[in-house]
C-alpha cells in the first residue's frame, strides 16, 4: 500500500499564550479520497489545515504532504497543493479570469499553458460569461467557485478546502458538493475539507475524522460511524393501511430485527444494520401478504457519532442543519419525516433492496435528495468507497452545478 | 532569482492595473498636498521678502516641501491596503503558492514608489501652472523623480510594516495622520531652518523627511550639489533601506 498523502504524528499546536490548539494529532489520509475533517468552532481545524499547508508551523510532532515534510520541505508542499481558505483570497478588484492568469504566473507556469488551463477552469466551473467582469461584482457562491478555480490551476495533487460552504445558500452548497466530487472522481485528487457541517462531511466525505479539543476522537467512513451508534430504522407502510398482526409476528420474530414499533399506520423496524436486513426482511412481508407500498431506511446521524464520542452534542446553534438524531424525533413525536423522491423511498422490493444496497454499486454517485439535506433522517445510500475503487468515469450528477451562482 | 523578479513584477502588474483601474483614488491622494501648495503658497508668499530668505518666491521655497509631502500622503495608505489583503486572505492565499514571499512586499512598495512619482509629476506642473519658478537641470529632474521613489519606496516600507505590527485599519489610519504633520512640521518645508527655533531645528536634523526636503529643493532649484546635498541623498536613500529591510522582516517572519 503506498503511504498516506497526508500524514501527520503526535502533531501539536500550542499558540503564544499557551492556547492548546492541537494536542498529538495522529491523521493518515490516503490518496484519492475525500476527507472531512469534522469538528465545532475552536476544535483544532483551521490550526490543522494551516499547518498542512505551510502557513503556520507546529509546535511539535510532524507532519507531511505529498510526501514532503510541511516544515523541511514547505516549498514543494506548496507546489503539490491547492489550498481554498475560509476568506475567498480571490482579488476583487482583478476580474476572474486575470485572477486565474496571475495565480498560474505565482506558479512560473508556461504562458500557453496559463491561458488554456484559465479557460478551461472557467468553462469547469461555468464561469465563462462572469470571466472580464471584476469579483467585487460576483455573488458569493461565484467567489467561491473562482477561488477554487485558481487553487487548481498548478493542478495540485491535494486540494485544501476550508469550510468550503460557510456562508453559502443551500443551491450553491449543493452545487459545489457537485463540483468536489467531480474532482475527487474525475481527476483522483485527494481532497481534505474542514467543516462544521455534520450533513456536509457526511454527504461528501469517504472518511470522516471527528475533532474535538485539538484532538481526533473518531476517524472512520460516516457509515461506519454511524453503525458504531446503534441501529437502523426501517419505515414500512402498506398499501391496505395498518399492517394486521401477521405482518407484526412476521417482524417481530426474525432474528434480525430489534424492536417493531407502530408509527400512525406505518411501522418502524429496528435493526443493527438496515441495508443487510432490509433484503432478507422483505421476502418475509411477501410471506404473510403485508403489500408494502414503500420502504425507507433511517440511519443515526453524524450528531449522535459526535455525542457518543465527545460526551456532548454538536452545537446545535452552528450546525443549523445537523438536526436532531432520528430517534430522538421518533421518541418524542412517534415518527421521522417521510422521505420522498430519489433513491430513499422505492415503489417495489426489487429497487428497494439495490437502492439500500448502494454500497455495491457502480461508483456513480446518486442524485440529490433535497428532502435529506433538511437535517430530516437520510437515508445511508451514499458509495463509501473512495474515487480509487470508483469508476473514473463521467459518472457525477451534470445537474446542480449548472446555472448556479 | 529569476522567478523572485518575475514574481516581484507580476504583482506590480497586478497592483498597477488595480490604480490605473480606479484613478480617482491617485486624484483623492492630490488633493491634501495640493490644498497645502495653494494656501500656503499664498498665505505666506511675503516670507520671501525677509532677509535672508533662501529662494526667489515662497511658492518656489515651498514646491519641494509639498512633493514630499505628497509621498508622505500617497505613501501612508500602502498598510492600510496591506491589510485589507490580508482580511480578505489575498496575502493567505499568495503565501500557499509557489511565489517567492519577499515578492509580495517588495511589488506593494515598488508600485507605491511609481505611484508616487507620477503624484509629484502633477504637483509640480501645477506648481509650475502657478508659477512656481522651478529649473531643475534634466539630471536633476531624474535625480529628484529618484528620490521620490526612493521615499515613496520607503514610507509604504514604514506603512507596511506598522501594518504588520498594529493589525488593525483604524489605529493604522490614525498613525497614519498624526506622524504625517508632525514629520512635515519638523522639516524645512514650510519655513528654512535658519528662522526655526532651535529644538526644532534640532529635531529637523535627525528627520529623514528633513533630508528629503533638502535633497528635493537642491534638485529643484536647480542648485550646486554639495556635501550637503549627498548628506541629504544619503539620509533618505538609507531610510528607504532600513524601512524596506524592517517590512521584508516582519513580513517573512509571519509565519507563526
Amino acid at each position: 500500500m503506498t503511504p498516506p498523502i497526508i500524514q501527520t504524528s503526535g502533531l501539536s499546536k500550542v499558540y503564544p499564550g499557551g492556547r492548546t490548539a492541537l494536542a498529538a494529532m495522529d491523521l493518515a489520509v490516503h490518496e484519492g479520497e475525500i476527507f472531512g475533517f469534522l469538528g465545532p468552532n475552536g476544535a483544532g481545524k483551521t490550526s490543522t489545515i494551516k499547518i498542512l499547508t505551510t502557513l503556520s508551523r507546529p509546535s511539535g510532532g510532524s507532519a507531511s504532504v505529498a510526501g514532503f515534510d510541511v516544515s523541511r520541505d514547505s516549498a514543494s508542499v506548496r507546489r503539490a497543493i491547492g489550498y481554498v481558505a475560509q476568506e475567498a483570497g480571490v482579488d476583487y478588484f482583478l476580474t476572474g479570469r486575470e485572477n486565474l492568469v496571475l495565480q498560474g504566473r505565482l506558479y512560473h507556469l508556461d504562458r500557453r499553458v496559463i491561458l488554456q488551463r484559465t479557460d478551461e477552469l472557467l468553462g469547469l466551473f461555468d464561469l465563462t460569461a462572469a470571466a472580464d467582469q471584476l469579483v467585487s461584482s460576483y455573488s458569493g457562491g461565484t467567489k467561491r467557485k473562482l477561488d477554487i478555480a485558481t487553487a487548481l490551476l498548478h493542478r495540485p495533487r491535494v486540494l485544501f478546502l476550508d469550510e468550503p460552504t460557510l456562508g453559502l445558500d443551500l443551491q450553491s452548497r449543493q452545487a459545489l458538493w457537485a463540483y468536489i466530487r467531480r474532482l475527487n472522481a474525475s481527476h483522483g485528487m485527494t481532497i481534505f475539507l474542514t467543516t462544521h457541517y455534520l450533513e456536509e462531511a457526511d454527504k461528501l466525505a469517504h472518511r470522516v475524522a471527528i475533532i474535538d479539543q485539538g484532538g481526533i476522537k473518531a476517524m472512520d467512513t460516516p457509515d461506519r460511524l454511524k453503525d458504531g451508534v446503534g441501529g437502523d430504522a426501517i419505515r414500512l407502510s402498506f398499501e391496505a393501511g395498518a399492517p394486521g398482526p401477521p405482518v407484526w409476528q412476521a417482524l417481530r420474530s426474525h432474528p434480525l430485527v430489534i424492536e417493531v414499533i407502530a408509527e400512525g399506520e406505518s411501522l418502524h423496524v429496528v435493526v443493527k444494520e438496515g441495508r443487510d436486513a432490509l433484503p432478507k426482511l422483505l421476502p418475509v412481508l411477501d410471506a404473510v401478504g403485508a403489500g408494502v407500498r414503500s420502504i425507507t431506511v433511517s440511519r443515526p446521524s453524524l450528531d449522535d457519532v459526535f455525542l457518543k464520542h465527545t460526551g456532548k452534542a454538536f452545537s446545535v446553534g452552528e450546525t443549523g442543519s445537523g438536526g436532531e438524531g432520528w430517534w430522538s424525533k421518533w421518541q418524542q413525536k412517534g415518527a421521522s419525516e417521510p422521505v420522498q423522491g430519489g433513491s430513499a423511498t422505492a415503489d417495489s422490493p426489487a429497487t428497494a433492496s439495490s437502492a439500500a444496497g448502494g454500497e455495491n454499486g457502480s461508483g456513480g454517485w446518486p442524485q440529490w435528495n433535497e428532502k435529506s439535506a433538511d437535517g430530516g433522517p437520510r437515508v445511508g445510500t451514499e458509495p463509501s468507497t473512495p474515487a480509487q475503487g470508483a469508476s473514473t468515469k463521467d459518472t457525477w450528477p451534470q445537474g446542480p452545478w449548472k446555472g448556479t451562482t | 532569482m529569476v522567478d523572485a523578479a518575475a514574481d516581484t513584477w507580476f504583482l506590480f502588474l497586478k497592483y498597477a492595473r488595480i490604480t490605473l483601474r480606479m484613478p480617482m483614488w491617485t486624484v483623492f491622494g492630490l488633493v491634501q498636498p495640493l490644498i497645502w501648495l495653494v494656501i500656503f503658497g499664498q498665505l505666506f508668499s511675503h516670507f520671501a521678502k525677509m532677509a535672508g530668505f533662501p529662494a526667489e518666491s515662497y511658492l518656489a521655497f515651498l514646491t519641494p516641501g509639498i512633493v514630499v509631502m505628497t509621498v508622505l500622503f500617497g505613501s501612508s495608505w500602502s498598510g492600510v491596503n496591506l491589510l485589507r489583503e490580508i482580511t480578505y486572505g489575498t496575502v493567505e492565499k499568495m503565501m500557499v503558492t509557489a511565489v517567492h514571499r519577499p515578492a509580495i512586499v517588495l511589488s506593494r512598495v515598488l508600485h507605491n514608489g511609481v505611484l508616487v512619482v507620477l503624484q509629484v509629476a502633477i504637483v509640480l506642473a501645477v506648481a509650475a501652472a502657478m508659477g512656481a519658478r522651478i529649473h531643475p537641470s534634466p539630471g536633476g529632474m531624474v535625480l529628484l523623480l529618484g528620490v521620490v521613489f526612493a521615499m515613496g519606496l520607503g514610507f509604504a516600507s514604514l506603512s507596511n510594516a506598522i501594518a504588520l505590527k498594529l493589525r488593525r485599519e483604524e489605529p493604522l489610519v490614525v498613525a497614519g495622520n498624526m506622524m504625517t504633520l508632525p514629520l512635515m512640521f519638523f522639516t524645512s518645508a514650510f519655513i528654512p531652518k535658519l528662522f526655526m527655533p532651535a529644538w526644532i531645528a534640532a529635531l529637523a536634523s535627525v528627520n529623514p523627511v528633513h533630508y528629503g526636503v533638502e535633497a528635493s529643493r537642491t534638485l529643484l532649484a536647480g542648485q550646486r550639489w554639495d556635501g550637503d546635498f549627498w548628506l541629504a541623498m544619503g539620509v533618505v536613500l538609507a531610510f528607504s533601506a532600513a524601512a524596506l529591510g524592517w517590512s521584508m522582516w516582519l513580513f517573512m517572519r509571519e509565519r507563526t
